[in-house]
């Protein structure tokens, strides 16, 4: 190794990279962890009546390129949090069934608003349009064998709906055609909840028509 | 039965960087085109067979945290497909969704390609 005048002043040998590059990996590894631990004891560092985390994600319609974004960012985020994998999952993929049909179906994409309190997440899926025509057939339990003239988007909501019940403990769906429509979706944080919602599965079509 | 074996034994084209293939041991598999059925239905650490190789196939196995994805029909992944499936930024390193190796498998149609998935997995455990 020469210094600036280009007199040698030492040498590098195999060790020194290897406790370089070990030295290195430890203060990133530090570095990440305090940052996890910050963001998991967030609810307890801070001092309040009541302490929540409110996530706003704004997402474009027709958008496919970034489609999902917000819903692995939600994911990372409530990991951080110290949600255990399955609740991180769970709120993941109901996320996303909403995220894709802002991305789909609405005419100028939507928000997905967060709350994160230490008792429960709420989840908002709002846009302005167009609206779903018929709400009750799209909400009917997946369960009951589809009407014979029953429209698409009907079916496919439908699927998309019973794949976000199955995640959370709440759901509700309000629209109108013209102005919007509007999705609340409610987790609590009860292990014993998580536990039985894994238990009770979707019921899901088989092959030959009949569903189990 | 690791990744590496089914990569080999079913003779299937990896589209993305190796990450020690050797060490992924699937635990099941699910074939199915209609995303939400796939994050209804498959497992962690599962392989996905689709015929689907659009780009929302990646955010999807990485919701549901599979650990590889089988394109079968003969389908060829978009080069934005296989360059988003390796973002370090998506596939963060809270998981093994790490590694999102995508095969195109010379099978052809899924059907048999699960069924060969099955039958290989079966043999592995019969060893």
């Amino acid at each position: 190794m020469l210094n600036e005048s280009g007199k040698l002043v030492g040498i590098i040998t195999k060790g020194d990279i290897t406790r370089g590059i070990l030295t290195a990996l430890q203060k990133d590894y530090k570095v990440e962890e305090v940052r996890r631990y910050r963001a998991s004891h967030l609810f307890e560092d801070i001092t309040s009546d009541r302490t929540s985390l409110i996530m706003r994600y704004n997402i474009k319609a027709g958008d496919y390129q970034n489609g999902g974004q917000a819903s692995s960012n939600i994911k990372r985020a409530l990991l951080r949090l110290g949600a255990s994998p399955q609740l991180a999952r769970q709120c993941g993929i109901a996320i996303y069934e909403a995220e894709m049909n802002l991305v789909i179906h609405t005419t100028e994409g939507g928000i997905i608003r967060m709350q994160i309190d230490p008792h429960r997440i709420l989840m908002q899926v709002t846009d302005t349009g167009p609206g779903i025509p018929d709400i009750n057939l799209a909400c009917r339990p997946v369960i009951q064998p589809p009407p014979r003239k029953c429209a698409i988007w009907a079916l496919a909501l439908e699927w998309v709906l019973a794949n976000m019940r199955r995640c959370v403990d709440r759901l509700e769906l309000e629209s109108t055609v013209g102005k919007g429509t509007k999705l609340v979706m409610e987790i609590l944080l009860s292990p014993m909840k998580v536990l039985k919602r894994t238990r009770n599965r979707t019921p899901c079509p088989l092959p030959n028509g009949e569903w189990k | 039965m690791t990744l590496q074996d089914i990569i080999e034994q079913l003779d299937l084209t990896v589209y993305t960087e190796p990450k020690g293939f050797a060490a992924i041991h699937p635990g099941s598999g699910y074939a199915a085109d209609l995303l939400s059925c796939v994050m209804a239905g498959a497992s962690s650490e599962s392989i996905w067979v689709t015929l689907q190789a659009h780009i929302n196939i990646v955010a999807v196995a990485a919701l549901a945290e599979v650990c590889a994805v089988i394109i079968s029909e003969g389908a060829v992944p978009e080069p934005d497909v296989i360059e988003k499936s390796q973002h370090p930024g998506h596939h963060t390193a809270w998981h093994q969704s790490d590694h999102l190796p995508g095969g195109r498998s010379p099978v052809g149609n899924g059907h048999p390609l699960a069924g060969s998935l099955a039958i290989q997995q079966s043999m592995g455990r019969n060893q």
